[in-house]
């Protein structure tokens, strides 16, 4: 080891240590003289027999500059040396060269990139390898991951302390900060052992500890470091501030540090409170509520076993009994739920549920469940275009090996080995390669946050070029350009060096029908992309023609959250009273509906129904449910099929009554008609049953893609207390003046709330088709890529087939054919190729979606018609592409190739 | 041809260089390379022949291993010269070599040494 660092210092000493040798030689040299003299011979013969006796200096040196150093790494310098020279005698071929590998390299880049942020990295916090989610499966198979406070505060009593990390999901809340105009924020309620668990450090302030999780403990909130600097400048200006959560004085104590963003990715909470704080700041979020008919549940959620509504991160260190534990922290809030339920099969259903750690450094992200199809399809993208860049940049460093035959052959004959030879062409390759990851993480680093924002939209996520890309960028450079070398390395292994030198090119065909079928195989690639981006895009089309089930235009809608800012279920009626009046005032609008979910607004609501029909097809299921005010339906152009729409006149202490959509009635009735029919959540018939007055059209609530759901609608007096948070507004005339007007309007009359997501229903459709979009233009412009790609495979492949049969050309011309004939003959030779490659990409287009992985990914399967049409295109390119050598093939100036050989 | 030469000399054994020069640093103490080089010839009364211009890479790499030290000194007529010395490493090395070289040539002498089989009678 120690003799390994001292040559790699002599390595950089050499200059001295030859100095040192050389005047240690004239030393060595004067003595031996001086002795020879000594011994009696005379000046000039002692001088010789002296330089005799020391031997040869130049190995002597040769072997000291081995010495000082690696013989190897000189090697490896001087090979570089000479493949700069090379590449440098080419510029325009390695360029191109680097381009393509940077293409290939960047978009590899680019999608780790986003699968890294999203998938991989894992939270900021000490050894996170040892934090577990608990998960579990539902009924239906559906993953669960939601306990009871009371699950969690067992759990932590059984564990050791700071083992147990539970939190709810992210809530909106009314926020005023120093003004008195709300805005909205976006908090997280988490145990007190949450951050000692984590362990993550302050970047100012104090944590939250457990005693700020009790009853009756000061209201206090720990915040990002975004949003600390965004409202106060500093970490430390935040720390000891009150602002109002919900109309509640909250203090600031502490500021969490930049890199800890949230546990669940792309969430991004800005306030972090005690869950002790739930009904206070009245926050309700997901949950899953079961009600009894035993008791009422507790309205506190931190004492009720009823409401699940913590996920759950455990720190298992090693010997931890957590499974057991778990099991038994569980057994309380099970057995609570079975007495809740009345169905034998539901009570079955839970004593047979259990629960299960799943490792997760990086916590627990809905996000990764959404953007896990996306991702699939951009890394098989990403796979085919490399696929794609190598055999395109295989195909260039052939031509430009075989182009070099004669100067490889005079290597070959001066006595280099063919492995030495190989070696050059390898280094050339790295070094393209190299220089191609390098434009590879530029393009990427310019990209990835289009791409982030593009394929998703309002995520805060963190993304950039980390060791972890650079590493991978390194490890695919190698790999391509290993690859890429692959074919040009076979071929000058089995050069002969004689045949070289004469300038016959050697190994007849093999090599020329080798760079054929890599020509063919890219136009096979190309096709089959060009299929699917045109199948995609036509499925698109289909999707954004199809009627949604409601009007598109016209119809302004927004988000608001009466409960948060202290409206209960009395006094919300008279607020809606209050909106709409000021919302008609506003000139161009035509009315004003409301609902609980709404349209595309990301929220969804299902209940589990029992249908009392005996006749029924189905007597009992979870299906979505949504509660409107009358006249929503009139407002969003939502047509009624059958009965009537609700009236003023359903209220609270009439008549229960329902209007479902077609999808529910086929669903429970077939053909029947279903008006009449009553449903409720008891499993025997009740008081509270619903009637069902009113059909309407399916409505694609939750995504415009797909089936519509099943879905049910109830009046909000007769909803067990939700409350509106959706409104709708149609509106004529132009969008801007009215939007604008209508927030006037509605913040004058009530500045406590805070209305976001003004949008139109276009607008929430396109949102809503964002990422099938991207994925459409992705595919679109990979697929002209790889087009573009395999016309450049064309003409070089051809190009050098011109070049290579120059001599028969020439001599073709000379006794008397007509150029067009060549030009011909060279045309005809790129459709052969490209017809070939297109058959080989239908069968493609044909076979890769009935591969079971890819059905999963794929929306679409390229019909005959778009394949052809692909083809067509993949054709016209190589028509195009091969004109360009078959031009030169029909310049050939006899007299002047004839006379040169 | 030179009168020195008429007296066979043979090459010094591949891997023996080392050990020479470790031995002859132990007993001269700081050295010149050409001492080095001196000494070897004399001591083996001129049968070992050295080309004297390899002894050089040779004490780079005994230096480069820790086994002996240099530094610049001036010689007994006065001139400058690189005088090369035993580390203790360098001592260790020696013992550990000078015992191995005995185990192998005493081995080989054994065999050497062995009486051959009388010749048969005819």
């Amino acid at each position: 080891m120690r003799a390994l660092l001292a040559r790699l210092r002599d390595l950089f000493r050499r200059p001295a240590i030859r100095r040192a040798f050389d005047e240690e030689m004239s030393f060595h040299l004067a003595e031996l003289e001086r002795l020879n003299r000594a011994r009696g011979m005379s000046g000039e013969d002692a001088r010789v027999a002296a330089r005799r006796e020391f031997g040869n200096v130049l190995s002597a040196r040769e072997d000291l500059r081995a010495r000082a150093g690696f013989p190897a790494w000189d090697e490896f310098l001087a090979d570089c040396r000479y493949a700069v020279r090379s590449l440098r005698r080419r510029p325009w071929l390695s360029v191109s060269v680097v381009l393509i590998l940077a293409l290939g390299l960047g978009a590899a880049a680019t999608v780790h990139g986003l699968v890294d942020a999203v998938f991989l990295r894992p939270l900021p916090v000490p050894h996170p390898e040892e934090l577990q989610a608990v998960t579990g499966a539902g009924p239906d198979g559906q993953d669960l991951d939601r306990l009871s406070r009371g699950t969690v505060r067992r759990l932590e009593a059984a564990l050791p302390e700071k083992s147990v990390a539970a939190y709810g999901s992210a809530n909106r809340v009314v926020m005023r900060i120093s003004t008195p105009t709300a805005v909205s924020g976006k908090i997280r309620l988490v145990t007190g052992g949450f951050f000692p668990t984590l362990g993550v450090a302050m970047s100012a302030g104090r944590e939250l500890a457990p005693s700020d999780d009790s009853a009756g403990a000061p209201a206090v909130a720990v915040a990002s470091a975004a949003w600390a600097r965004k409202n106060f400048g500093t970490p430390e200006a935040a720390v000891g501030r009150e602002i109002s959560l919900n109309q509640t004085p909250v203090t600031i104590v502490g500021v969490l540090p930049p890199a800890f963003h949230d546990v669940a990715v792309g969430e991004g909470t800005e306030l972090w409170l005690a869950t002790a704080l739930q009904l206070k700041l009245r926050l309700y979020g997901n949950s899953s509520e079961s009600v009894g008919d035993d008791r009422p549940n507790d309205p506190d959620w931190n004492r009720e076993e009823r409401i699940s509504w913590l996920q759950i991160l455990v720190r298992v260190r090693a010997g931890d009994p957590v499974a057991a534990a778990l099991q038994r922290a569980w057994e309380p809030e099970r057995d609570d739920l079975i007495r809740s339920e009345d169905d034998t099969q539901g009570r079955e259903r839970l004593r047979h549920r259990a629960w299960q750690l799943a490792p997760a450094p990086g916590g627990q992200s809905g996000l990764r469940n959404s953007f896990r199809t996306t991702s699939r399809l951009l890394g098989g993208v990403v796979a085919v275009m490399l696929a794609l860049v190598c055999s395109n940049v295989s195909g260039l460093l052939l031509v430009r090996a075989m182009a070099r035959h004669r100067e490889i052959g005079v290597r070959l004959a001066l006595g280099a080995g063919s492995w030495r030879v190989v070696r050059l062409g390898l280094m050339e390759a790295l070094l393209l390669g190299a220089l191609g990851a390098v434009a590879g993480l530029i393009l990427a680093g310019w990209l990835l946050p289009v791409a982030a924002h593009l394929l998703l939209p309002g995520e805060d996520l963190v993304v950039g070029i980390d060791s972890h890309s650079i590493a991978l960028m390194a490890l695919l450079a190698v790999g391509c350009a290993g690859a890429s070398a692959l074919a040009p390395s076979v071929w000058i292994s089995r050069l002969e060096p004689l045949r070289a030198l004469t300038g016959s090119r050697g190994l007849g065909r093999a090599p020329v029908r080798l760079g054929r079928i890599l020509v063919m195989v890219q136009f096979g690639i190309a096709v089959a992309l060009v299929a699917f981006a045109t199948a995609m895009g036509r499925e698109l089309q289909r999707t954004l023609a199809a009627d949604p089930g409601f009007n598109r235009e016209h119809v302004v809608t927004a988000i608001f959250d009466p409960v948060s800012a202290g409206y209960d279920e009395q006094r919300v009626f008279p607020l809606l009273d209050r909106l709409q009046g000021a919302a008609l005032g506003v000139p161009g609008v035509d009315g004003i509906g409301f609902s609980y979910s709404g349209i595309l607004a990301g929220s969804q609501w299902s209940s589990g129904i029992n249908v009392r029909d005996p006749g029924a097809l189905i007597h009992q299921r979870s299906v979505q449910h949504d509660a409107v005010l009358s006249g929503f339906f009139g407002v969003v152009g939502t047509p009624l099929l059958l009965g009537r729409d609700f009236a003023l006149s359903d209220q609270a202490d009439s008549r229960r009554v329902a209007v479902v959509n077609a999808s529910f009635a086929r669903l429970f009735f077939g053909d029947r008609n279903p008006i009449g029919q009553s449903f409720g959540y008891d499993i025997h018939a009740s008081k509270d049953d619903w009637v069902i007055v009113g059909v309407v059209a399916d409505m694609h609530v939750n995504k415009v893609r797909g089936e519509a759901p099943p879905l049910y609608f109830t009046p909000v007096a007769q909803s067990g207390g939700v409350v509106p948070q959706f409104l709708a507004v149609r509106f004529s005339g132009p969008e801007g003046a009215v939007v604008t007007g209508l927030r006037d309007a509605l913040t004058r009359v009530e500045p406590g709330l805070d209305f976001t997501g003004w949008k139109t229903l276009e607008q929430r459709i396109n949102e809503n088709l964002r990422g099938t979009v991207v994925s459409t233009q992705l595919a679109g412009i990979f697929g002209g890529c790889a087009v573009l790609l395999a016309g450049a495979g064309v003409a070089g492949a051809l190009g050098y087939l011109v070049v290579l049969r120059q001599r028969e050309l020439a001599m073709r011309i000379a006794i008397g054919a007509e150029p067009s004939q060549l030009f011909r003959g060279v045309v005809a030779d790129a459709l052969r190729l490209s017809i070939l490659g297109g058959v080989f990409g239908v069968a493609a287009a044909w076979l890769v979606p009935r591969i079971p992985v890819v059905r999963e990914v794929l929306a679409a399967e390229p019909g005959f018609f778009p394949t052809i049409a692909a083809a067509g295109i993949a054709l016209a390119t190589a028509l195009l592409a091969g004109s360009i050598p078959a031009r030169r093939a029909a310049r050939t100036d006899p007299l002047q190739i004839l006379k040169a050989e | 041809m030179n009168a020195n030469m008429s007296t066979p000399r043979a090459d010094v054994l591949q891997g023996t260089l080392d050990l020479l020069i470790l031995k002859t640093l132990e007993v001269l103490g700081a050295q010149h390379g050409f001492g080095i080089a001196r000494r070897i010839e004399q001591i083996s009364a001129d049968v070992l022949a050295l080309n004297q211009g390899t002894l050089y890479p040779a004490l780079l790499r005994l230096e480069q291993q820790g086994l002996i030290d240099s530094e610049w000194g001036t010689s007994s007529n006065n001139r400058r010269a690189r005088f090369y010395s035993l580390t203790r490493k360098g001592r260790a090395r020696l013992a550990a070599e000078i015992e191995q070289w005995q185990r192998v040539s005493g081995a080989v002498n054994s065999i050497v040494d062995e009486p051959g089989q009388a010749p048969a009678r005819g």
